[in-house]
This record gives structure tokens, sequence and C-alpha cells, in this order.
């Protein structure tokens, strides 16, 4: 006991434990406590004020609160978190908001565009893309700041368009507001246009857009969730589709490296767009995994949704919407979960791979702000996920 | 490491194998908070 006494005193950090020692902590202050939460009474130990503050300390520096009559000193006020703004132009979105008539009406979308683009995802995206270009690469091409703005502008009416679209379409917004979409999508085709991007290279990438919500929302018509009754009805077996769909529903947002890329070569359009695909696949399925269970709600048929239908082995058929969530959550937790981190990471590194071989500079902007985040994010999720399942593993609760 | 695990310390009702498996896949299912959000928190 005094030993494992000693080695608790003399832990800084919870992370320095494995989830088996940490399995073993928990389980020894379970067995310790006086009331759940603490404080913990230990026979041997003579100063035990200060080895529950210290405790106290070790869980809260991890988020968890435990029964603060363990303190003997207050608990410093942690530092405020200084949310620094990278990318975001307000006077972008300001001019995009004062190009509509009845401009009220679109503040609420265009604000929440602008809070998604914290980063410069949506704004900046070309304009980084353009400053990691390979120095070779870069000093063939002459893009002056107002055609890099033009990019910036078209991408922000892209992302208001379908965001309006995606609006009225779950009934979250009235029809009334269908002006806005037409409005939205001639001032992309302007801005592009005056950018000097190619009115068929547009119609492509838009069409793939639009055919890939066609495709979901015909498929969406397959899954209809009503939680309210407990009830789904599902009306097709076949979902093969939804995998390509990830990339294609937003592949317009990466409209402006692409035609960077077409500037170079064919050969090196063609490999941005198949970098780009996969940058916009994983960004969404990162999306998805996050929301999945309101998507399920929603009859939302993601490709993290069709995956858990196709684990479990779904046929045409009437459900409980309880007892599919059930069975949803778990093959979630056992295999879906980290299938998907896995393919995000593996994409992700595809998309550098090809980026750097031909157009980018290695660890550029793009690479660092855009593409690694989200594998960094997918490589966290899995690292936490296989700690919950290895502590669980350890948990030999006595109780 | 993973921070809902910790939740035993303080919620007894999850001192089983299968109380404690069912609430870290609950908490993972309900929403993965160490990936990107859609919408940033304000």
């Amino acid at each position: 006991m005094q030993k494992i006494l000693k080695k608790i005193s003399g832990i800084q950090s919870l992370d320095e434990l494995t989830p088996s020692e940490l399995a073993n902590f928990i389980q020894l202050l379970i067995a310790s406590e006086i009331k759940p939460g603490g404080p913990y009474e230990f026979n041997a130990v003579k100063d035990l004020n200060l080895l529950n503050d210290h405790i106290y300390r070790l869980f809260a520096a991890k988020g968890k609160k435990l029964n603060p009559e363990m303190l003997t000193t207050p608990l410093e006020p942690s530092a405020p978190v200084v949310k620094m703004n990278t990318g975001t132009s307000v006077s972008l979105y300001m001019s995009v908001l004062e190009s509509f008539p009845y401009p009220h009406n679109i503040k609420a979308v265009l604000e929440k565009i602008q809070k998604t683009d914290e980063h410069g995802e949506i704004s900046r995206i070309t304009l980084i893309f353009f400053n990691s270009l390979k120095k070779e690469c870069a000093s063939a091409l002459s893009l002056s700041p107002k055609t890099l703005e033009n990019y910036s502008l078209a991408n922000i009416y892209t992302w208001l368009a379908y965001s309006l679209i995606d609006n009225i379409l779950d009934n979250d917004m009235d029809s009334l507001m269908l002006p806005f979409v037409s409005m939205a999508q001639r001032k992309i085709v302007d801005k592009y246009t005056s950018a000097g991007v190619e009115i068929a290279l547009i119609e492509t990438l838009f069409e793939e857009v639009d055919s890939a919500n066609i495709k979901e929302l015909t498929l969406r018509k397959k899954i209809e969730v009503n939680v309210g009754k407990n009830h789904v009805v599902i009306h097709t077996d076949d979902f093969n589709d939804t995998e390509k769909l990830l990339a294609e529903k937003s592949i317009a947002h990466a409209l402006g490296p692409i035609h960077i890329g077409s500037l170079m070569s064919t050969q090196c359009q063609a490999t941005v767009r198949a970098a780009m695909l996969l940058y916009c696949s994983s960004r969404q399925l990162n999306d998805d995994l996050h929301d999945w269970m309101e998507d399920f709600a929603n009859g939302q048929p993601t490709f993290v949704i069709t995956s858990l239908l196709k684990q479990l082995s779904i046929n045409e058929g009437s459900y409980e919407y309880v007892h599919l969530l059930k069975h949803m959550k778990d093959i979630y937790w056992e295999n879906v979960l980290e299938h998907c981190c896995t393919k995000i990471q593996k994409d992700i590194q595809e998309a550098i791979n090809l980026l750097e071989s031909t157009i980018l500079e290695k660890n550029s902007d793009f690479t660092t702000s855009f593409l690694e985040p989200i594998a960094n994010s997918a490589r966290e999720a899995l690292q936490k996920h296989e700690f919950e399942k290895s502590f669980l593993k350890n948990f030999r609760p006595s109780q | 490491m993973s921070t809902n695990a910790l939740d035993v310390l303080t919620d007894p009702t999850l001192r089983s194998n299968e109380a404690l498996r069912q609430h870290l896949l609950n908490k993972t299912a309900s929403g993965t908070p160490w990936l990107i959000a859609e919408v940033p928190a304000e």
C-alpha cells in the first residue's frame, strides 16, 4: 500500500499512466473512497489532506472535478483561452452581405459560415494554396491580389448557396429564401470568371456537386426515420454510393486550387483534383463521424450511417428506432469509428503525397493548416478510443 | 488519454464493466469531442 501511495504522490499528470495503470489507480481510489468523488482514506498515510489535494488536482487537470472539499487551498483559475482569428476576413464577409438586397435575411447564415471559416478554410483556401506552391510553379503563375480576392468571394458565395439549399431541404428555412440561392449562384460564376476560371471547369465541378446532392436526396427517401414514433423504415439495401458522395458533395469548395493546377498542366490539374477529392472527403467524414446520431435521426444517408447499416446487414424492412440505434452505437464503437479514422489518416497522407510530389512545397502552409489538422484529429480520436477500450479491459470493479 | 472513463469516480452506477462500456459507447457515439466540429464553438 505504502508503495502505491508513494507512487500516487509522484504522479505529475494522468497522461503518464497507461490504461492499465489508470484502471488500477481508479480501482484503488474507489476502494478507498469515503464517498463517491472523494475524499479518499488510506490507513497508512499520515497526511491525507495533502494526498487528497494532489489527487484532486491530478483529475481537475483533465477536466474531471472531484469533491472540492479535498482541496487544501483553492484551485488557481486557469488562464483564459485567447482565440486567435487566423484567417477570416471580416471585410470579405461584409462585402458578400452587402452585395444582396434584403441582407438581413442571410446575415445569420453568413455569420455561421464565417465561424466555420475560423482558419480560412473557406475564404483563404486558394490564397494559402497559391502561397504554398513550389517556387518553380509560383514563378510560372501571376495571380493579382484582385484575382485572389475573387477566388475568396466566389468560395464564400458557394458556401452560402449550398448552406441555403441544405437549410431549405432540411425544412430549417423557408423556401422564400430560394431567390437568394439564384443570386448567390450568379455571383459564384461572376467571381470565378473574373478570376480567369473557364466556364467549363465551373460547370464540371458544380455539376458534380449537384449530381451528388441528387443521389443523396434520392437515397434519403429510402431511409425514413421517425424518432417520435420509434420507427425506422429502410427501403433499400444498396448503400454503395455513399463513399463517393463524401467528396463529390463538396468538391466545388476546392475549385480555386484545382484551377491553379490546370494553369500548370492537364496532368497537374488531375493530380490536384485527386488530392482535393481526398481532402474534401476526409473533411466531410470527420464532420459525419461527429454528427452521426443527429444525421440518423434526420434520415441522412451519410457514409457513416450507411457503413453502420451495412455492418449490421440491415435489409429492407421496418425497425424500432431505439433498438436499431443501440446496435448502431455498438458497431460504431467496435468497428466503424476505427475504420473511418484510419481511412481519414490514410487519405490525407495520400493527398499530401500527391500535392508534394507535384505542385506544393514540403510542409507548406496548405499541408500544415488544412490537411494535417484533419489527420491529427482522426489520430487523436483513434488513440483515445484505443485508450478507452484498453481501460475497459483492465477495469475490474470489486463492487 | 480519454477522460470519459474517469466518470466512474463520481458515478457509482458505472462501476460494472457493462455499465462502463455502455457509458463510454454512448459518450463516443453522441459526439466525439476531440474531432473537428463543423461549426467552432463561440
